[in-house]
């Protein structure tokens, strides 16, 4: 008789077990994927018709028809302006010199260490660092520069984590073709290994952000009002952010302001979304050119 | 031919060290560990300029180790120690005032494995030049590297080409084209062709037979034929020693030990 032709028992059982848990995850995919469609399709069904040039142009009101997102962008785009100027090159500066730069010791197990925990610290703690460090200490008060610093340090770990990763990702053999040709650490870094991780680096940048952008209670701690009315002109003034503005009119009795809300949500995934796009399409544009 | 790295300013301090010693390298009483282990042991050679030395033995005996010693190269590998000197033209290549990046410079090195840096083809000579300083034609210097490596006429329309897109030994003459372009003093090979077709190896051994006459030329290779071939000293080593080192035909010839007539008649290995 053919070996092949009569599966044993225990093949069998073992092909019936391989197919239950392909069904199990794919029902466990589709179901996310449902759980998210009907989020946005709930948010967007209530949000769609205040949508119009005029939400973009007025600021926050007591009369629904009249509020809008105007200083909330604003807000959010100066703060994380300054949340990119200090966490980017922080972070790129850090990792490089963790992960290249820095000789195998207690000292960088140790620091390594605290970097991966506090990615995991949530995210009022560092509401709370902010404002003893900023608001208080520093005197910077409840301003844009406050809360982008705080959402800077609070992005920082994750920026250091992604691009130590994608520095790590470059081979070994990169590094070692340009020292034997006596180039210093620092040329070989910044020559090849910078560059070459560079869409890596990017994307881990790009999530962070997109994270910061969400982000709404370390903000209130460290001062960031509701009600504003002008857009903020340099660091020092006070500002909203879109989340905040969200969390403000959800808080309101009226039910305008519950859809104005779910409109403000659809700003702020939509401004997220197009965040994440650009670290796809980065992210295949630079694809990597060695082995 | 673009020899023109005495311009360079940082280069005179081991320049100046060098008189006309016969030995172009001189190793006393090195010993070298990783961690605790002990991967060379009491090596004693001297490396006649000019020349090229073979290095045979079986898997794991040291001979990269040994030969990463002298572009210390080894520096970057956590744990790893050396003991006793190497003296390059008379100066202690191990000395505290002297900089690695400047060994490098004038000891240059193939790898096993092909590895260009990833960028175009011209980058991959020009830049290790380059960033040393030098003052000369870059695209002559290009020309004439791509050349004595036998590359020039299959890359010369596409220098801007990425390194990547070569074929396997094409890379791996990239890297010889590179390690040229530096004017080193010294190449050192480690299996050079091993990752290659045999066509490919044999282009790259022509290509040593024509370099020997300016560099001197440390090669480590499996294959006896191969060190019969090219080299004139062949240096036997077995668990992290030096066994026997001589005249290649000697050595093959008339090996004095018993393990070296073992190891390259095949018995073991
Ligand atoms: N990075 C390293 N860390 C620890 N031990 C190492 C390292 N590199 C090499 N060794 C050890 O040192 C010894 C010599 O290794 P080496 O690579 O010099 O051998 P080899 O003669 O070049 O062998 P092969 O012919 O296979 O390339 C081996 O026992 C190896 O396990
Ligand atoms: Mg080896």
């Amino acid at each position: 008789m053919n070996v092949l032709s009569s599966p044993s028992a225990h093949l069998r059982r073992r092909q019936a077990i391989a197919k239950w848990f392909r069904r199990i995850c794919r029902f466990m995919s589709y179901l996310l994927v449902g759980i998210v469609c009907y989020l946005l399709w709930d948010v967007i069904s209530d949000g769609w018709h205040w949508l119009s040039w005029d939400f973009f142009q007025n600021y926050a009101s007591r009369m629904p028809a009249k509020s809008g997102v105007r200083a909330a962008i604003s807000g959010s785009i100066w703060v994380m302006a300054i949340t990119i100027i200090f966490a980017v090159p922080v972070g790129i500066a850090a990792a490089t010199y963790l992960e290249e730069l820095m000789e195998q010791s207690r000292l960088k197990q140790f620091i390594s260490l605290n970097i991966q925990n506090l990615a995991g610290v949530p995210s009022i703690v560092y509401g709370i660092l902010g404002l003893t460090v900023f608001v208080r200490f520093l005197g910077f008060g409840g301003s844009v520069l406050s809360g982008g610093l705080t959402l800077g340090l609070l992005i920082l770990p994750i920026i250091i984590i992604a691009t130590r990763e994608s520095l790590r990702s470059v081979p070994q053999t990169v590094r070692q073709a340009a020292m034997a040709l006596g180039a210093t650490k620092w040329q070989t870094v910044r020559c090849y290994v910078l560059p070459t991780s560079f869409s890596g680096i990017l994307t881990g940048i790009i999530l962070a952000i997109s994270r910061a952008v969400g982000e709404t209670a370390p903000l209130i701690l460290v001062g960031a009002v509701a009600y504003i009315r002008y857009v903020p002109e340099n660091p020092l003034d006070a500002y909203t952010t879109l989340p905040i503005q969200i969390y403000n009119w959800v808080g309101k009795p009226k039910a305008e302001f519950h859809e104005l809300a779910a409109s403000g949500i659809i700003v702020l995934l939509s401004l997220m979304f197009l965040t994440n796009l650009c670290a796809i399409i980065l992210r295949h544009k630079k694809q990597r050119t060695y082995v | 031919m673009t020899t023109t790295s005495h311009n360079n300013p940082s280069v005179s301090s081991l320049d100046t060290a060098s008189h006309e010693a016969d030995n172009i390298l001189e190793v006393r009483g090195v010993h070298a560990y990783y961690g605790s282990t002990c991967a060379l042991r009491s090596i004693d050679l001297d490396v006649k300029a000019n020349q090229v030395y073979a290095f045979i033995g079986p898997s794991g005996c040291g001979k990269s180790t040994f030969l990463r010693c002298f572009n210390r190269m080894n520096d970057f590998i956590t744990d790893f120690k050396i003991e006793g000197s190497i003296k390059y033209r008379n100066t202690n290549i191990y000395h505290t005032d002297v900089d690695p990046v400047l060994v490098r410079r004038h000891i240059g090195m193939v790898f096993q494995k092909p590895n260009p840096l990833p960028t175009s083809i011209y980058n991959n000579v020009a830049w290790g030049p380059k960033i040393n300083g030098f003052k000369v034609d870059f695209d002559e210097l290009v020309e004439t590297s791509l050349k004595k490596a036998a590359l020039w006429d299959q890359v010369k329309e596409r220098l801007t080409d990425n390194g990547y897109h070569l074929s396997g030994g094409q890379q791996q003459r990239l890297c010889i084209a590179r390690a040229i372009a530096m004017n080193p003093d010294v190449i050192l090979m480690d299996e050079p062709c091993s990752a290659l077709d045999p066509i490919s190896a044999r282009k790259i051994e022509e290509l040593i037979v024509d370099l020997k006459k300016d560099y001197s030329i440390l090669i480590v290779t499996h294959n006896m034929q191969q060190a019969a071939r090219l080299s004139h000293h062949t240096v036997f080593m077995l668990k992290g020693e030096i066994i026997e080192h001589g005249p290649t035909h000697n050595l093959f010839a008339t090996p004095q030990q018993s393990l070296t007539k073992e190891y390259i008649t095949g018995k073991f290995g």
